[in-house]
Parts: C-alpha cells; sequence; structure tokens
C-alpha cells in the first residue's frame, strides 16, 4: 500500500487587506508592491475565527468535490500544520476532529513549521499511514499569521495572508509522493521569530540571502536523490513568500519563467498552505505528471520533494 | 587577489537588476537614485557576498557603504585586503 495524493481543499479567508493602498504609509511606490512583493491583496480572517476554522472552510471545499459525503467517511487521522493553532493545549487536530465530527476512531496530532511545513507534513503523514496501515487521511495547513503580525511593521505587514488547506491522503491517490530532502539552518532561527507576548519579527535580508543560497542546492539535490533532472518536471512548486523570490529562485534555477508559477498574488503569502494553494489546481491537469515542491523559511528550514502523477 | 573595479560591480548589478534601464549607469551616484530599489540592493549585495566570499554585515549597510558603485569598490577592496592580510 503506497499512500500518495488524492485531493486538495481549500479556504481563503474572505476578507482582505488591500496592499497597493497601504504602500505609500511604509514609504513604498505601489509599482513596488505589484512588481516586486506581487501581493496585491493578503487574505484576513474574522477577528474571531480560529485556524481551526480555515481548516473547517477547507474541508468544505473538498466536500463539493466529492461524489458522496461518505467518500470522505472513515478518516483514520487529522494531522494539523501550523503554528498558530487554536490553543497552547490542546493540539488544533483535535479542535477540529470535534468540529467535523469525525469518529473517535481517528488519529490527530498537529505539526509545528512554518513555510516548509507542507512537504515535511506529506512525508510525515504518508510513513505514518503507511506503518499503521491507514487508507485515508486528512492533512491541514492553517496558520493565520494575521493574528501575529504587527500591522506598523514594513517588513511583514504587506506579505502574510490566511488561509487553510486540506489534503486528502489516501491509497488510491492522484500523485505518488517521491523522496524529500530536507535541510535545517538553527544558526539563523532569529530571522523570524516571535517572542513570548510579542509579534512577529523578521530578518527579510536574512531571510532572502538563506533562500537564495539554500534552496538551489536543496531543488538539485533533491532531484538527484529521485533519479530525475530538471527537465523532467513540468512544474516547479515553490513557497510563495513574494514575487521577488520566486522569481529570482527561477533565474538561479535557470528556470523558463513558465515552469515556476507565482499564483499568490491576490491573497498573500499563506505560509504553509501557499504550496497546497498553488498544487491544487494541478490536479486535474493530466498534462503535468511530475511535480516539485520546495517550502523554505521558518527554522530557518527547508524542504523538497517530488510528485509524479499515478 | 586582484582588486575590485568598477566595471566588475556593473556587470553584477546588471544582471541583477532587470527591470531598470542602467545604460548610463553613474557609477558615483546613489543606487536608490537610480531606481534600484531595496530589495534589488539586497540581492546586489548577496550577490556580491556570494562572488567574492565575504560576509556584509546589516551594519556596513546602514552606514551607507554600499550606496553606490564607487563607494562599493573602495569597501569590497577594503573588506578583501584586509581577509588577504588575516
Amino acid at each position: 500500500m503506497t499512500i500518495g495524493i488524492a485531493k486538495i481543499g481549500y479556504h481563503i479567508a474572505p476578507e482582505s487587506v488591500k496592499t497597493l493602498d497601504k504602500a505609500e504609509q511604509f514609504g513604498l511606490s505601489q509599482d513596488f508592491v505589484r512588481k516586486k512583493t506581487g501581493f496585491v491583496a493578503l487574505a484576513r480572517k474574522d477577528r474571531a475565527q480560529k485556524a481551526s476554522d480555515l481548516c473547517v472552510g477547507a474541508f468544505g471545499q473538498l466536500l463539493t468535490q466529492v461524489q458522496t459525503e461518505s467518500d470522505l467517511a472513515d478518516i483514520d487521522f487529522i494531522c494539523v500544520c501550523t503554528q498558530n493553532g487554536d490553543y497552547q493545549i490542546p493540539h488544533t487536530s483535535a479542535v477540529v476532529q470535534d468540529k467535523l465530527v469525525i469518529d473517535h476512531a481517528c488519529a490527530a496530532f498537529d505539526i509545528s513549521l512554518g513555510c516548509s511545513g507542507y512537504v515535511y507534513a506529506l512525508h510525515i503523514t504518508k510513513s505514518f499511514m503507511e506503518s499503521n496501515g491507514f487508507s485515508k487521511g486528512l492533512l491541514f495547513t492553517s496558520d493565520p499569521y494575521s493574528e501575529i503580525i504587527d500591522p506598523a511593521d514594513k517588513n511583514t505587514a504587506l506579505l502574510f495572508g490566511d488561509a487553510g488547506t486540506v489534503t486528502l491522503l489516501s491509497d488510491n491517490p492522484v500523485f505518488d509522493i517521491g523522496k524529500g530532502l530536507f535541510e535545517t539552518h538553527g544558526k539563523h532561527h532569529d530571522h523570524l521569530i516571535k517572542r513570548d507576548r510579542q509579534k512577529l519579527v523578521m530578518n527579510g535580508r536574512g531571510i532572502f540571502n538563506f533562500t537564495m543560497s539554500a534552496a538551489p542546492d536543496n531543488i538539485d539535490r533533491c532531484l538527484q536523490k529521485n533519479h530525475l533532472s530538471k527537465s523532467d518536471i513540468d512544474v516547479f512548486l515553490l513557497h510563495q513568500a513574494s514575487k521577488y523570490i520566486v522569481d529570482h529562485l527561477c533565474r538561479r534555477l535557470a528556470l523558463p519563467p513558465g515552469k515556476v508559477p507565482f499564483t499568490a498574488g491576490n491573497h498573500g503569502n499563506t505560509v504553509s498552505s501557499s504550496i497546497p494553494l498553488a498544487l491544487r489546481p494541478f490536479l486535474d491537469q493530466l498534462d503535468y505528471r511530475c511535480m516539485l515542491l520546495c517550502g523554505f523559511g521558518v527554522g530557518l528550514s527547508i524542504a523538497t520533494t517530488v510528485l509524479r502523477r499515478r | 587577489m586582484e582588486k575590485v573595479i568598477p566595471e566588475d560591480l556593473v556587470k553584477i548589478i546588471k544582471s541583477v537588476v532587470t527591470d531598470v534601464d542602467l545604460s548610463n549607469l553613474d557609477i558615483q551616484a546613489a543606487l536608490s537614485d537610480q531606481e534600484v530599489d531595496s530589495l534589488d540592493l539586497m540581492n546586489i549585495i548577496f550577490s556580491f557576498q556570494e562572488k567574492y566570499s565575504v560576509e556584509i554585515s546589516d551594519e556596513s549597510i546602514s552606514r551607507g557603504e554600499w550606496r553606490s558603485v564607487e563607494i562599493m569598490v573602495d569597501t569590497l577592496n577594503s573588506i578583501l585586503s584586509s581577509t588577504e592580510a588575516t
């Protein structure tokens, strides 16, 4: 039994911050915001909503993709990837199980990772399911950064958006998951940090330098590990940190721009949700057979994997 | 190591900054006055670090030691010569 990706549901918070209206406040031109960060709007959840509510929204969208609700019955486990869960205790996955009224014969755990989280979580949950003989699981991503951002901080206020996704993992998948490659650069853990009772602080230059130096090498080595070359990959789905970072990684990797899409312009950098949001439209495009996913950020950490259409 | 000359850095800058016409780049003027924005400047400095295997501190940037090509050349040569000396 091999577990892979069957479907992806999503929920992008319906309210939004119009970044072009805010550019002047931060001494930036609208052109800079449009062309460099690339985010013209940032999705914002209702203040009362929690990470679990974004998960529930994503599950609701997943329900619209199945024939009957019974297709999503008998869920063996739930995982939520978040660093901004509903509570410090308990884990958000337990709250999600409650809200979705999923049977108690269901494992549930959270994974605490940021922008590399989806790739990590795919591998962790795949192994967990395969080792326990599970056939159906839900991997959620939901990290509402609006709760931890200082709206007056130029470094972060115009970047992050709120969204949740749910990936249905099953033994009858669309995509098989290849071998992953993971790195941690803990020496720079304070480049993106939220200390107790403070807001998120980001060292933009530190993150940029890390990404530009570590990501291309990580991607190359992941391809080697999977016995693939760049030309075998139909699309490279990189964490949607900003348009500038995606575009410049594309250049450093010497890839044609069409193979490295930037898709987050209307909702922002949604942390661990950014890759599944970018991946979702490709599930039904049959000519996309081999894809690479690369997440990087908090830690600082980086994770790359490949997907192959079954 | 040979001394860095302005042409070396102009070549790197032009390879990084692709959305601004730098055909008449003034090496004495601040890059920020020639439509090079903060993200591109960060990328230029990253490229220097890679090319010349040097560490460039945030403080050095704050002090304005990377604001024009001419100053960049002086700063880089100073770093390289002090690295060689050690």
